[in-house]
């Protein structure tokens, strides 16, 4: 109905102003999102308001109030502090990323957040208290990812006052253990947990019973646990309860040579699709096989198994879609995953370590004697899983060897892939041929035919590609948001001509190590990216003091020097050595200024 | 990289800056087993620059493994080195090439460092994330920062140097393992081939059997 008295004429359907802030909330993608917001002022207000996720991808990027002041009703954060270097230890441990500017401003302002996500950060049990104090029982999420900094005491008081916690996540962190009275604090009052994780931690004091108890109570909901190294033979009655279990992770296998059977009784959740038991071996690989047509995810990771081991269980899951795996799965391994496996959509090979925990891996050598390629990966691997693995997404492999062709027959077959990352090792001595270098060719292939790459890294040797190849990097990756490059291109000239005309006009993310760029060149390529935000670059031509780098100074751009360090460290022979670990720069756009928490071994570049 | 172990347990730890990193000791003319501190002081000359190869006999070297045969004086034995300093000689037979580059350049550092002021004071060896996750500092503080343990000596190394680093999730995993092995299986064969390796490690209990 018209009102007589409107000084302007409105449409039957009301301003587009009304419209755009009931549909706002459908918009859920973030790129839409930021699109939408700078359209006018009242689409940035209906943006604003109803944003319900952020995922700052350096902590350092913004600040807590400006975050919401912007996004007053956020319900889920995602936070990321350390460069992604960290996860290799190349970073110094108290390099930065704290949460406690975060986790103070969620208590002061963000009365909506249920869902938190810290990656890569440092956390101290105080900013767990506050968090936890905060939010109480509408903390539904909170992944403590790749983080340290704190104790079992934290976790207790998290769960002691987020009662309805859903998701408890620490994996891979860095955790003081005092007792396990976090667990059971769970096992006596929780009865919504849907995923319990802190697998890759050193956590000790678990107690079987609590884990049991949890899965009673919650075994409604209960569909994710990843666990640290806990006998499994202790986790029946767990099992046992934990009905609705779709994935489970970790825990530890002892093969015991009196009692060779005694895994085999063990009976695990009828619904189980995603698998990982830590140090399992080919004795008991079997008690996976009754279920093994129903894995979709598996990890092998951390297992004791050999190449044809790894054969006589993929051949088992013909509906795999995710696996990780370590390379000495082999060529053989990946041949029987391309036959079996069509259905693969991730793949992801790490490596054994060099010198002597390779041989650890030659101990446990299959029995085929001459043809001893177990625990090499190579082209004759990827151009089977090229032909044989068309679904594939994402592929993230250590390879010994690699040629051109086996990379244009993956440009030319793997069509679906958004996520290719491959290293190539340095050169193992059962590799006799000579590297088919340089890939410049099979390069532009893969990148020409893998029209959907949006996240790429190589990371050769010395001369395995050369300038003109870097140059196609550049021209042929227009979707490429991340990007990591190691010992690529031989001169500055390279970096120039991969960014300059027609370069990664989309790439945010540029991580370079080992490329003997000058800081330069490094600069002037900076400058010529139109997306990039953020830039980590270790291995290049250090200068006494990186003055050439203010080629790239302009306004809302930090540049910071991690200094060249030598590190103590102790391995586990007890032995000390220095290990040596060479400058680092990293750049980032920031609306927060400058870094004002930096530890010694960090140095702002301030302007002049 | 290849792990550097300057180990021989014959020598007692260097006291001071070094921390426990070198050790050596001296030998006396006559070959007796005093055994003495080390300092390394005054300038390095650089790579070689002080360091000479000479064959000297050294029995005070173990007193568990044998002694070394006299050494022909006329030959110089590729893998031995001797530091002079403060009038005395130090020598070490059998030392890899890389361990010897090692040794020149922590030498570079600990002198680097002498000559800086600083408030830390001696190395502090961090546990590598393998052998100890507790965390560097309290778990209450937030912004504390640990003694700093850099020194920032200018890096000139190629940046092809630059070892593929590895994830330490996986680093941890592959001590881990082979502790279980070091456990199960202390006293390995000597050179396992390939032809000699068992079928499973179930064969290789049974050959070396845990007491």
């Amino acid at each position: 109905m018209e009102d007589p008295d409107a000084k302007k004429p409105r449409s039957p359907l009301g301003n587009v102003d009304d419209v755009i802030s009931i549909v706002m909330p459908y918009v859920t993608d973030a790129k839409d999102r930021e699109s939408a917001s700078l359209v006018n002022r009242a689409w940035l207000r209906a943006d604003s308001e109803t944003r319900d996720h952020v995922t700052m991808a350096l902590c350092y990027a913004s600040s807590p109030d400006r975050l919401s002041r912007r996004f007053p009703n956020l319900r889920s954060i995602k936070i990321k502090g350390k460069p992604r270097a960290a996860m290799f230890n190349l970073i110094p441990e108290n390099w930065g990323g704290f949460v406690t500017p975060w986790v103070n401003e969620i208590a002061l302002s963000l009365g909506m957040i249920r869902s938190v996500h810290f990656r890569r950060m440092i956390v101290s049990d105080l900013d767990l208290d506050v968090l936890a104090r905060a939010r109480l029982d509408e903390l539904e999420v909170l992944k403590l990812d790749r983080c340290l900094g704190f104790s079992t005491d934290g976790l207790l008081s998290v769960v002691k006052h987020c009662r309805k916690i859903k998701t408890l996540l620490m994996e891979d962190s860095s955790i003081l253990e005092k007792n396990g009275d976090w667990l059971h604090e769970l096992a006596l009052h929780n009865t919504s947990l849907e995923v319990l994780n802190f697998y890759l931690t050193e956590l000790t004091k678990i107690s079987p019973r609590d884990l049991a108890a949890i899965a009673k109570n919650c075994h409604r909901s209960l569909v994710s646990v990843k666990i640290s190294d806990i006998e499994i033979l202790e986790l029946a009655r767990f099992f046992q309860a934990a009905v609705n279990l779709e994935e489970f992770l970790g825990g530890t296998l002892d093969e015991d040579h009196e009692t060779p059977e005694k895994y085999m009784k063990l009976k695990f959740p009828p619904k189980l699709s995603s698998l990982g038991l830590s140090y399992l071996g080919a004795n008991e690989m079997q008690i996976v096989f009754p279920f093994a047509a129903q894995i979709r995810k598996l990890d092998l990771l951390y297992v004791l198994l050999v190449t044809n081991d790894h054969c006589k269980l993929i051949q088992k899951c013909p509906n795999l879609e995710v696996l990780e795996t370590r390379n000495v799965i082999g060529d053989k391994g990946l041949e029987v995953c391309a036959k079996y496996c069509k259905k693969l959509k991730r793949l992801r090979i790490e490596r054994v370590a060099d010198g002597d925990e390779m041989d650890d891996e030659r101990r446990f050598a299959d029995e085929d004697g001459n043809e001893d390629l177990g625990g090499l990966v190579t082209q004759r691997g990827l151009k089977a899983l090229a032909h044989g693995c068309r679904e594939l997404e994402y592929m993230a492999v250590y390879v010994s060897d690699i040629t051109n062709e086996a990379l244009r027959t993956i440009g030319a077959y793997l069509k679906n892939l958004r996520d290719f990352r491959l290293v190539l090792l340095d050169q193992d001595e059962r590799i006799t041929e000579v590297a088919d270098f340089p890939l410049d060719k099979g390069v532009r292939s893969l990148l020409m035919g893998c029209e959907k790459l949006r996240r790429f890294a190589l990371y050769l040797r010395p001369g395995g590609l050369t300038n003109v190849g870097l140059s196609y990097i550049g021209k042929y990756s227009p979707n490429v948001r991340w990007m990591l490059l190691g010992k690529v291109g031989e001169t500055d000239e390279g970096l120039m001509e991969f960014s300059r005309g027609r370069c990664p006009k989309q790439l945010q993310k540029l991580e370079m190590r080992g490329c003997r760029f000058s800081e330069r060149a490094i600069a002037a390529a900076v400058m010529e990216l139109p997306s990039l935000r953020y830039l980590w670059v270790q291995g290049y031509g250090v200068s006494m003091t990186g003055e050439d780098l203010r080629v790239m100074s302009r306004p809302y751009w930090n540049i910071e020097l991690i200094q060249a360090r030598r590190v103590p460290e102790v391995n586990e022979m007890g032995d000390v050595r220095e290990v040596k670990h060479p400058a680092h720069i990293l750049a980032y756009y920031s609306l927060a200024g400058h870094r004002t928490d930096c530890p010694p071994t960090v140095r702002v570049l301030k302007e002049l | 990289m290849t792990m550097v172990k300057v180990e021989d347990e014959s020598r007692a730890p260097v006291k001071g800056d070094c921390g426990n990193i070198l050790r050596c000791a001296v030998v006396e003319g006559d070959g007796g087993e005093e055994h003495q501190r080390v300092e390394i002081a005054g300038s390095v000359a650089g790579e070689g620059g002080f360091l000479t190869e000479k064959p000297i006999h050294d029995e005070a070297r173990s007193t568990d493994a044998p002694s070394s045969d006299v050494p022909d004086p006329s030959t110089i034995l590729p893998n031995q080195l001797t530091i002079f300093f403060g009038g005395k000689i130090c020598v070490f037979d059998g030392i890899p090439p890389e361990k010897i580059q090692e040794i020149l350049g922590i030498a570079a550092a600990v002198v680097a460092k002498s000559i800086e002021t600083k408030n830390s004071t001696s190395l502090k060896p961090v546990a590598s994330p393998a052998l100890n996750r507790a965390p560097s500092f309290s778990s209450t503080s937030t912004g504390a920062s640990p003694a700093p343990q850099s020194f920032p000596v200018p890096f000139c190394r190629s940046a092809a140097d630059l070892p593929i680093a590895r994830r330490n999730s996986l680093q941890r995993f592959l001590e881990k393992r082979r502790d279980r092995l070091v456990n199960k299986n202390p006293y390995p064969a000597s050179d396992v081939k390939k032809t000699d390796v068992p079928k499973d490690t179930a064969s290789i209990k049974e050959e070396y059997p845990i007491a």
